[in-house]
């Protein structure tokens, strides 16, 4: 008998791993179905295929990793990072709709912090810098230029990577 | 939090998806550059001392084993790429299932923060070094979008025999809901749980931070404890004798059966359980934890010799009685 109605038949024996201990199950093959759902949020989200249609009907492809909007939208997923920007507008309205109009809110990567801090910083010395040349300040004008040149260098780099 | 309410809460559970800049999902990433990621975090892995296993499609075998045992996450078990599982006592690292790295750990009792501390910690340990995907609008990049933001689910299983029965948890689970928390059965859905058990997650993880994730679970997991007890209570002061007739039959049957199905092992433990948090009978909460995961049907079949279905009932009542005696 089903171990999780009690009622059909088991026909599928499922194992899970929770937490690297496993767990079998005797199912019958509408709950072993159901489990299947079950086991990773899908459910809690409304049906991706329901958003609107893309007016413009051309097939958008991500630079990054090649994912086609098609397959975006079958999958709910994105290929990459850079989907989200790629597709926007398949994703902002969906992102919306789970969360609310949000922005993130928690911790930061270390990886990340250096970027953010590092274009703070980018921002301070084009001010510094331009103060030091109105003020007629060269020699410190030029330390600053080279803190800065060395900076937009790194910030380039990041971006190309990208 | 320093109470647990070791009486109602099973386990607290912390899980982060993270994923690494400059290198696609899994789900496009090829075989050659999940090799990558594999081999760099397999070092890390090793340093922080936990065993480390690693799949490839070629190997026939494992993968047949693994398509058994991970249905909780279909993604790791239908891929074909190189990927890696890193378990420790009670900690899990998933390399290349949806997303590159997935860190799960788990506590006993109602202890979320330390269940986070220990997956912050691994993240540090693993992907300290890395460079992670992220956006400061969407935060830690995941491939779902439904896990965006801090990419971090919390999750309490709780023992609501009580609240169960009285059909009052249907409407808790809609109050729930308004709060981004979600309620249902640990095994099954809306009410119809196992043993009376319930796992309390959160629904959103962008546009709120991870502690406040992990208070307003542990609020919500805090709200059905004290509501739970209120109702064992009630039902203790006006149904005295059969509660502790019941309690005492479970205690009874679970420490001499001979042979013993999975549904009635789960029934007798609930009432058993609720029985010592009432301090009708004797018993240890630990015990009774490992034994949910103990009398699951594949741990049985797996210490089984002969794999009939009167041989498994016979050695599930082994393992139950050697617990409890
Ligand atoms: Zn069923
Ligand atoms: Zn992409």
């Amino acid at each position: 008998m089903c171990d999780k109605c009690g009622k059909r038949p088991a026909t599928t024996i499922i194992r899970k791993n929770i937490n690297g201990k496993y767990s079998e199950y005797a199912l019958c093959a509408e709950c072993a179905a159901e489990e299947q759902i079950f086991s990773d949020f899908r459910e809690l989200v409304p049906a991706f295929f329901s958003l609107p249609e893309w007016e413009g009907a051309r097939e958008t492809v991500c630079p990054f990793c090649g994912a086609t909007a098609r397959e975006v939208r079958r999958t709910g997923r994105a290929g990459c990072a850079q989907c989200y920007k790629t597709f926007d507008y398949l994703f902002d309205p969906y992102i919306e709709r789970i969360h609310g109009d949000v922005n993130h809110a928690g911790t930061v990567p270390a990886s990340a912090d250096e970027e953010i801090t590092r274009r703070k910083r980018i921002r301070e010395l084009r001010e510094e810098l331009r103060e030091a040349v109105e003020k007629e300040e060269y020699e410190k004008a030029a330390t600053l230029r080279d803190e800065l040149r060395a900076l937009e260098k790194k910030e380039n780099e990041a971006k190309e990577a990208e | 939090m320093s109470e647990t309410y070791r009486d109602i809460a099973v386990e607290s559970r912390v899980r982060l998806s993270r994923n690494l800049k400059n290198y696609p999902f899994p789900a496009r990433l090829g075989a050659k550059r999940a090799e990558e990621i594999v081999e760099k975090l397999k070092v890390k892995a090793e340093k922080e001392g936990l065993a480390v296993r690693v799949y490839r499609d070629q190997d026939k075998e494992e993968l047949r084993a693994l398509a058994e045992e991970e249905i909780g996450s279909a993604d790791f078990t239908a891929s074909k790429l190189p990927r890696a599982l890193f378990t420790g006592s009670d900690t899990v690292v998933m390399v290349n299932e949806a997303d590159h790295v997935r860190i799960q750990a788990v506590t006993e009792g109602l202890s979320l923060e330390e269940s986070y501390e220990k997956a912050k910690k691994l993240d540090a340990a693993i992907l300290g070094d890395e460079e992670i995907a992220f956006d400061e609008r969407l935060g830690y990049v995941t491939s779902s979008p439904t896990g965006l933001g801090t990419a971090l689910r919390a999750s309490v299983t709780l023992h609501l025999p009580a609240l169960g029965e009285s059909g009052r948890i249907d409407r808790v689970m809609l109050d729930a809901d308004r709060l981004g928390v979600i309620i249902r059965g640990y095994l099954g859905e809306g009410s119809s749980a196992m043993g009376g058990l319930y796992t309390v997650t959160n629904r959103t993880t962008l546009g709120i931070s991870e502690e406040e994730i992990l208070k307003r679970i542990g609020e919500v997991a805090q709200k059905l404890i004290e509501k739970e007890r209120e109702l064992r209570a009630k039902g203790l002061s006006q149904n005295e004798i059969r509660l502790t007739d019941r309690v005492r039959r479970a205690a009874a049957i679970l420490k001499n059966a001979y042979a013993i199905g999975y549904n009635e092992t789960m029934l007798l433990l609930s009432d058993y359980r609720m029985g010592v948090s009432l301090g009708l009978v004797e018993g240890d909460y630990g015990k009774m934890n490992g034994l949910i995961r103990a009398v699951q049907p594949s741990v049985i079949w797996n210490g089984s010799a002969e794999k009939t279905e009167l041989a498994r009932e016979h050695h599930r009542a082994e393992v139950v009685t050697a617990a409890l005696a």
